[in-house]
């Protein structure tokens, strides 16, 4: 009789646990569900920001790229790059855009975890 | 009962074990990186993340044979020289070369003296005199490519250039690399041109969107797709301007300016990455009502959008607004 019970208990013990670890991965994978801007040094994350959270206009400069991230999205607006595909390209807001300096080896993504695009053609 | 104790718990483990395995889904590999004069980004599902570096090596290996801005790439050799047996290069030029002969001389990979001239999306991009400009196009076109005996020959003097088909090239070869890994699915894009591969981890499908080329942050939509290569050719991707003009890279091999057709940016829906690369293009030069018929000779689908922001649709795709 004793052991019953401290199977019950056992048992009680262990779906708690399976119900935190669900919970916290719900709450987890919900705050992910913003868009969020990676920014690429020669392949390297460099740094990482999310979107939905711009309080002041902040400039990134890496060497001679500067880039500019407000709550309207990330743009590069200088480089010293030959063309200025990258400044040309304008400000990237939605998820599954990119702004990429290629000379300077800087590419910027935006992406959402839950992301309904896989891929993006142009 | 100490063992349906430890027999419980297990089970009551295995479920946990099951359930966090559903919430983050097969493994994941991503990478991005610049590459092949553009952006490359590759996500790998269900892989060894060793695939990820045996993909960029076969990138490299590719742009150094392609590439005509490298002095000792393939492609230069293969012009100085007129014939090369390299893999790399024989492979692009069958594709090349069939476009070439099905889009009338639309399409061409022998326009590199013309594309040096305007060396467009680089330092010093300019408008060429009239004479250079048909010195060139009569060079392009007094030039063809045979492939004979496992071995590329080049005639005349004009030059290969294969920067309008090497990224969707780059795709079919990532495949190839894909396959022999049992990888299950995966995307791989090199700048425009993106290759969907396998079984998506969660859906029957993939969705690729379409970058609106009116506002390049934006899309004009997206569409579902099982497998297969998409590429975009358009206006907005290498430009300049003078004089109010806006010039681009997508030359017109008869009179070796800007393709003006009223387009402003075409994509290709195929299985092979190479044709869908050189159709985007091709169809660009040709318009699109005669787009569509050399879409019809391969069994590819389009979409194309015109100047004054008309968008047409070729074949089975359903493009909803994202």
């Amino acid at each position: 009789m004793k052991n019953i019970k401290i199977l019950k208990l056992a048992d009680i013990v262990l779906i708690l646990l399976i119900l935190t670890v669900l919970i916290s991965l719900w709450l987890f994978n919900d705050g992910n569900t913003a868009n969020k801007a990676t920014v690429y040094v020669d392949g390297a994350v460099y740094k990482e920001i999310s979107l939905d959270k711009i309080q002041a206009d902040e400039t990134l400069i890496i060497g001679d790229v500067h880039i500019l991230i407000t709550s309207e999205g990330i743009s590069i607006t200088e480089s010293d790059c030959p063309d200025k595909t990258c400044v040309k390209s304008g400000t990237a807001k939605k998820s599954g855009t990119t702004v990429a300096c290629v000379p300077n080896k800087i590419v910027i993504t935006v992406t959402k975890n839950d992301a309904l695009i896989d891929g993006v053609t142009g | 009962m100490r063992d349906l104790r430890i027999f419980k718990c297990l089970i009551l483990f295995l479920t946990v074990t099951v359930l966090l395995s559903g919430c983050f889904g097969p493994n994941t590999h991503s990478v991005t990186y610049t590459g092949m004069g553009t952006v490359i980004s590759v996500s790998v599902y269900g892989g060894e993340d060793e695939v990820l570096l045996m993909i960029s090596d076969e990138l490299q290996k590719i742009e150094n044979a392609s590439s005509y801005t490298v002095d000792t790439s393939s492609v230069n050799l293969l012009n100085a020289q007129g014939e090369s047996t390299d893999k790399y290069l024989i492979e692009q030029v069958t594709v090349a070369q069939d476009v070439f002969e099905k889009s009338n001389g639309a399409y061409s990979h022998t326009l590199g003296e013309l594309i040096a001239l305007w060396n467009i999306g680089f330092d010093g991009a300019r408008i060429p005199d009239s004479d250079e400009l048909a010195d060139a196009v009569k060079n392009a076109k007094e030039t063809c490519t045979h492939i004979k005996d496992g071995k590329l020959v080049l005639e005349g003097n004009g030059k290969v250039h294969l920067g309008s088909i090497t990224k969707g090239y780059a795709l079919d070869k990532v495949k190839e690399i894909l396959k022999k890994e049992n990888v299950s699915g995966a995307t791989v894009s090199v700048g425009g041109s993106v290759m969907f591969y396998g079984k998506h981890p969660e859906k029957e499908y993939w969705t690729c969107a379409i970058r609106d080329p009116f506002n390049e942050s934006g899309y004009i939509g997206t569409f579902k797709i099982k497998e297969g290569c998409v590429s975009t050719s358009g206006t907005y991707e290498r430009y300049f301007e003078e004089g109010g003009t806006r010039y681009h890279h997508i030359l017109d091999a008869k009179n070796g300016y800007p393709a003006e057709t009223g387009l402003e940016s075409v994509t290709v829906i195929c299985e092979n990455g190479a044709l869908s690369d050189a159709l985007s293009t091709a169809c660009f030069v040709l318009g699109m009502e005669e787009g569509k018929q050399l879409l019809s000779k391969y069994g590819a689908k389009g979409v194309f959008i015109e100047e004054n922001g008309n968008i047409s649709v070729w074949g089975d795709i359903t493009l909803e607004k994202y």
